[in-house]
């Protein structure tokens, strides 16, 4: 057992200083460093003779050091290291006072006197500080190494495509690491891991074989793993080989000084290979913002981020899509390198309900990831408030009830226009004594109209107002999903000039052209009876029983007048009809006629004395008008296509899912009552696909409802992509529809940010006393790791080198000869 | 699918070709009903005047009128028919029966509109008498019966813009009402409105306007116009100032400098 001050290559620069100052001071004789030469060379020497001398006094001391196999400093004095700096600091003292002393003198004998009492200084600081060599017999277990290897997905990437992907990067690593990995074994044993969502053991030969498929790259749950499973054993420390692009950020949720508090509490160090290169090439939807909720008809807006990596700077369109149909896009310019463009896109959802939208930009050549380049996301639409334009051709009754309720009722936002004086009427007075103001068709037909729920056209005759241009507005609005209400009047229908138009596209009925001879208006009085489809529908359900329905409709005062119509389009439902009148094909003159055009719904009431069913109702003791109410309610329910109208309602019971997770479809069933409907019938159909006229059936099932008129339909191991849930059902001869929309999502965001991140294992290498080897080839064998643990101690021993006689002897013969030499050279 | 040019062709032959009607029925036009309160003919002191009023309307908006008011009692069954009634005398008047009152009440309070206008050149005779107990027992305290009609109140403003409820005479400065829900469901002029559009069978008005003159008559029909256009629009013409505000409030067009892309093809 040899004791060491020095290592063999501090003793070999030693040496080697000690030559070069000798010489220096022979050729530098005579010039003002000399001295200084000769006292270095001298130091150095001394240091080696001091080291010589200690091993010696040990070796004398200790026979048989040679069952010793490790040994340590200790000091016997109480000083502690408070007496190890005077201690020094007196040496240090002693050196320059005999430096001043030996002024004078040639450098040798300078450096030889400053020598032997800097020499016996040392000594004397030995018998003060009482240094001992603990000699001891241990015996040590190899500890472990923790090598962590990255087997998220985006380790299979390549940089380029003739280049090696990151996880055939890491093999060759391991391979071409062999010699090191061995000299490591001597007192290290090596355990392998592969990460990604989870951690699994692995070694170098199942390596060959992993592909990298994991869904995410969870760095900091694999370094927990390891600190849990190492905890109380001995490891040496962790090398970490990965791209760093960590699934999120590693150090989300938690902040810079909690990641930091983390990685300390691993005590051991994490030395870092990063496994990807520079010149991957991708382009991405990164990130979409957009709110959760939305309300109909109202501007959403929705942020998408685009980052692109490693790609000249271009243009690229960004689309945003929704059923598989694009509805917004940009073409944005995008900046050479690694940056992120933010693009705004705003879009009116036209109706209540889970819309699932897409952000997408075309795949470019040479990209590394092709599935980060659309992005997802779901936003429920809910209703504010019901926007209802009412517009009016003349001031009436009917006009003023339709306002009158609308304008009490506290979910409508209201917009009336009424024409209060026509071209035909006189004017003699200043328009500056009027209230008049000119009616704003561009503003209405054009500008606003989609932002309404409903358009009343109340008696309204479009020619005299130049509105003509705009019908065709009208009637797209209804295709969309808006809703439309005709009423009648001397200028409705057909004598409002409709025939022919595009409005009469969208109506539920059919108008008399101009060559139709015939009368077009009916001046009586009658009742309406609903038809049996009446009976039931939304529209014209004033109560919930059918009797007591029939009966409310009986009590209703009677109306005056009609405008005839050709008769109902043969896919609309005629609610009520005339008791005596006919249309020419001999069918009952439809009244109340309700339609549903594209995607929007349209009614038709061919008389304008509805008023009649409020105000002169009223004049009934007991009676309030209140069906009149309850009328336009659910017509203006019915027209917006309020859900809650529905019997039947399909949920999913979220509106996004990772692939393969459960999905739970609740289909609920309503009688007409809307009272729960126990044991229906509902069939289901299951299809994948964004475009609804593409979508593909992938499941279908029959339901039964339970006694609360609920059943509930289980999906899974559904993959990623756009899912809708169609259920139809039947209720007294009447089939009813519903549809839900989810989205299960691609996998995860583990390609999201493709590129490799080094700036993290840097930081991870960093924050635990490890190394950041960056982008190596092979592992060096000088990578630190912590010894072995002490498993037991044999024996042991101190050498106590204060207490030797020599050391009194050695610091009495220097002291002797550095006064025997200042003497001859004259200094005493 | 309809293309530009088949929507102009149709709207051309709709222009040439469209069947006009005029009326769809009578409980679609506009008709006075004049209330029967008091003795004789005492309820109709200016006989001509209102169908003098429906003919100015009907010349004046688009208002489709039925120029003959209807006479109708309180307690009759054809009371809701004309929701706008009108009850003008120059004396005192019995009140109608409870069950008159409580017609009348109903009236009101479900939608209906009543005009009283005093004949009597008085702001305190006889007939203002009757009048404020009439609304009294349609409309016992603690419920607010009549009170003064701000100038800025939508009536004035509902087609013509006015300031004072003037008629044959101006002896009362303003208009009197009763407001229940934000509506104004009944209103008093005491400045015998239809004495100032009371004309003769040859043309001639019969009674001269004080101290205006004719352009106290014209006023005086704007006023007219102005309460029937209330009655049938009620506050549109103060909703209007709101208008820009609703229609700001939604924004439904994108503003977000994108282009609509053509859609694929199913």
């Amino acid at each position: 057992m040899n004791i060491h001050l020095f290592s063999m290559t501090m003793r070999w620069i030693l040496v080697g200083a000690a030559v070069v100052l000798v010489a220096l001071t022979v050729v530098g004789r005579g010039r003002r460093l000399a001295p200084l030469f000769a006292v270095g060379a001298v130091a150095a020497v001394g240091a080696l003779a001091g080291e010589g001398l200690i091993a010696l006094t040990v070796r004398l001391a200790a026979p048989g050091q040679a069952d010793f196999n490790e040994y340590r400093w200790v000091f016997l004095s109480p000083w502690g290291r408070f007496g190890l700096y005077l201690g020094g600091s007196a040496v240090a003292g002693i050196v320059l006072l005999a430096w001043r002393a030996s002024r004078g003198a040639s450098p040798w004998r300078r450096a030889t006197m400053i020598g032997l009492r800097g020499g016996a200084a040392v000594a004397a600081m030995v018998v003060f500080l009482e240094p001992a060599v603990e000699l001891r017999q241990v015996a040590r277990e190899p500890n472990r190494i923790a090598i962590l290897i990255d087997d998220s997905k985006s380790m299979s990437l390549a940089e380029s495509p003739q280049g090696p992907s990151r996880i055939e990067r890491a093999r060759r690593l391991i391979n071409d690491s062999a010699a090191t990995l061995t000299d490591w074994e001597h007192d290290h044993k090596i355990d392998y891991y592969t990460f990604s969502d989870t951690v699994a053991a692995t070694n170098p030969h199942a390596l060959a074989g992993d592909t990298a498929q994991g869904k995410s790259t969870l760095i900091r749950k694999a370094l927990e793993y390891v600190r849990g499973r190492y905890e109380g054993r001995d490891l040496a420390g962790i090398v970490l080989i990965s791209d760093g692009a960590a699934t999120g950020s590693f150090d989300e949720d938690s902040g810079d000084g909690a990641v930091r508090d983390f990685l300390r509490s691993l005590e051991t160090r994490v030395h870092t290979v990063w496994a990807a290169r520079d010149g991957l090439k991708d382009v991405a939807v990164a990130k979409v913002n957009a709110d959760e909720f939305a309300f109909v008809r109202t501007v959403v807006k929705i942020e998408a981020v685009i980052r692109t990596t490693g790609l000249p700077a271009r243009q690229v369109p960004v689309t945003l899509s929704t059923d598989g149909q694009p509805l917004r896009e940009k073409l944005v310019d995008l900046p050479a390198g690694d940056n992120e463009v933010t693009v705004t896109f705003e879009v009116t959802p036209p109706r209540v309900g889970r819309y699932v939208y897409e952000i997408s930009v075309p795949v470019l050549p040479g990209e590394a990831v092709t599935t980060n380049n659309t992005r997802s996301f779901v936003v429920r639409v809910i209703r504010d408030k019901i926007r209802v334009l009412q517009v009016a051709g003349r001031p009436s009754w009917d006009e003023r009830a339709l306002r009158q309720m609308l304008k009490s009722n506290p979910n409508v936002d209201l917009i009336s226009f009424f024409i209060l004086r026509t071209q035909d009427d006189v004017s003699l007075v200043p328009n500056d004594e009027m209230s008049l103001i000119p009616f704003p068709t561009r503003e209405l037909f054009e500008q606003q109209l989609p932002s309404f729920d409903v358009i009343v056209l109340q008696n309204f005759e479009y020619l005299p107002y130049g509105i003509g241009d705009y019908l065709e507005n009208i009637r797209s609005y209804v295709e969309g999903g808006g809703g439309l209400a005709m009423l009648g009047g001397s200028q409705s229908f057909t004598s409002g000039g409709y025939y022919g138009t595009p409005v009469a596209a969208a109506l539920p009925v059919d108008l008399y052209g101009p060559f139709d001879s015939g009368p077009i208006l009916d001046t009586q009085r009658f009742s309406p009876q609903l038809t049996d489809a009446g009976m039931m529908h939304p529209v014209t359900s004033l109560r919930y029983a059918a009797d007591d329905n029939a009966a409310a409709w009986k009590a209703l005062p009677q109306l005056e007048g009609v405008n005839l119509i050709a008769g109902a389009k043969p896919d609309a439902t005629v609610l009520a009809v005339h008791p005596r009148l006919k249309t020419k094909a001999g069918k009952p003159m439809p009244v109340i006629v309700a339609g549903e055009y594209g995607k929007g719904r349209s009614l038709a009431v061919t008389t304008d004395t509805v008023w009649r069913w409020g105000f002169v109702a009223a004049a009934r003791p007991g009676d309030d008008g209140r069906q009149y109410t309850k009328f336009w309610e659910n017509a203006m329910r019915w027209l917006i296509q309020d859900p809650d109208l529905r019997n039947l309602h399909v949920d999913s019971d979220a509106v996004e899912y990772v692939p393969g997770a459960p999905v739970r479809v609740t289909v609920r069933l309503l009688g007409r009552d809307y009272q729960p409907l126990a044991n229906g019938d509902v069939s289901l159909d299951v299809k994948r696909g964004a475009d609804p006229n593409r979508a593909e059936k992938v499941q279908s099932a029959k339901l039964k409802t339970s006694e609360d008129g609920t059943q509930v339909f289980e999906l899974a191991g559904l993959a990623p992509g756009v899912y809708r849930v169609q259920a139809h059902a039947t209720i007294a001869g009447r089939q009813v529809d519903a549809s839900d929309i989810f989205l299960v999502r691609e996998n995860g965001t583990e390609l999201d940010r493709p590129v490799g991140d080094k700036a993290t294992l840097e930081a991870i290498a960093q924050a635990t006393g490890g190394r950041a080897l960056g982008a190596i080839d092979e592992l060096p064998r000088t990578l630190q790791f912590d010894p072995p643990r002490i498993v037991r101690v044999d024996r042991r021993t101190d050498v106590e080198l204060w207490s030797r006689p020599g050391l009194l002897i050695l610091v009495v013969g220097l002291l002797g000869l550095e006064w025997l030499l200042r003497q001859r050279s004259g200094y005493l | 699918m309809l293309t530009r040019r088949t929507l102009l062709g149709s709207a051309a032959a709709a222009l040439v070709l469209a069947r006009r009607a005029f009326a769809i029925g009578p409980a679609s036009k506009f008709r006075f009903g004049q209330l029967q309160l008091g003795t004789g003919t005492s309820w109709n002191p200016r006989p001509r005047a209102l169908e003098r009023l429906a003919w100015e309307i009907d010349k004046r908006t688009s208002i489709d009128v039925d120029l003959v008011p209807v006479p109708v009692a309180a307690t009759s069954d054809t009371l809701h028919e004309t929701p706008f009634l009108y009850l003008a005398g120059e004396r005192a008047f019995d009140l109608p029966s409870t069950a008159g009152i409580e017609a009348l009440r109903r009236f009101l309070t479900f939608g209906g509109f009543l005009l009283i206008d005093s004949a009597e050149g008085s702001t305190d005779g006889a007939f203002d008498t009757s009048v404020r107990k009439l609304m009294a027992a349609i409309f016992p305290a603690p419920e607010k019966g009549l009170e003064i009609i701000a100038a800025e109140h939508v009536v004035f403003k509902s087609f013509y813009l006015l300031d004072k409820p003037l008629g044959r005479l101006a002896i009362a400065p303003a208009m009197e009402g009763v407001i229940r829900d934000d509506r104004l469901v009944c209103a008093y002029v005491a400045n015998d409105l239809a004495g100032a559009w009371a004309r003769d069978d040859f043309g001639n008005y019969d009674y001269p306007c004080e101290p205006g003159g004719e352009k106290q008559r014209e006023l005086a029909f704007r006023m007219g116009v102005n309460l029937v256009m209330y009655a049938l629009c009620l506050d549109y013409k103060s909703d209007q100032v709101h208008v820009p505000f609703i229609m700001k409030r939604r924004r439904w067009k994108p503003d977000d400098g994108a282009i609509a892309p053509l859609k694929a093809k199913p």
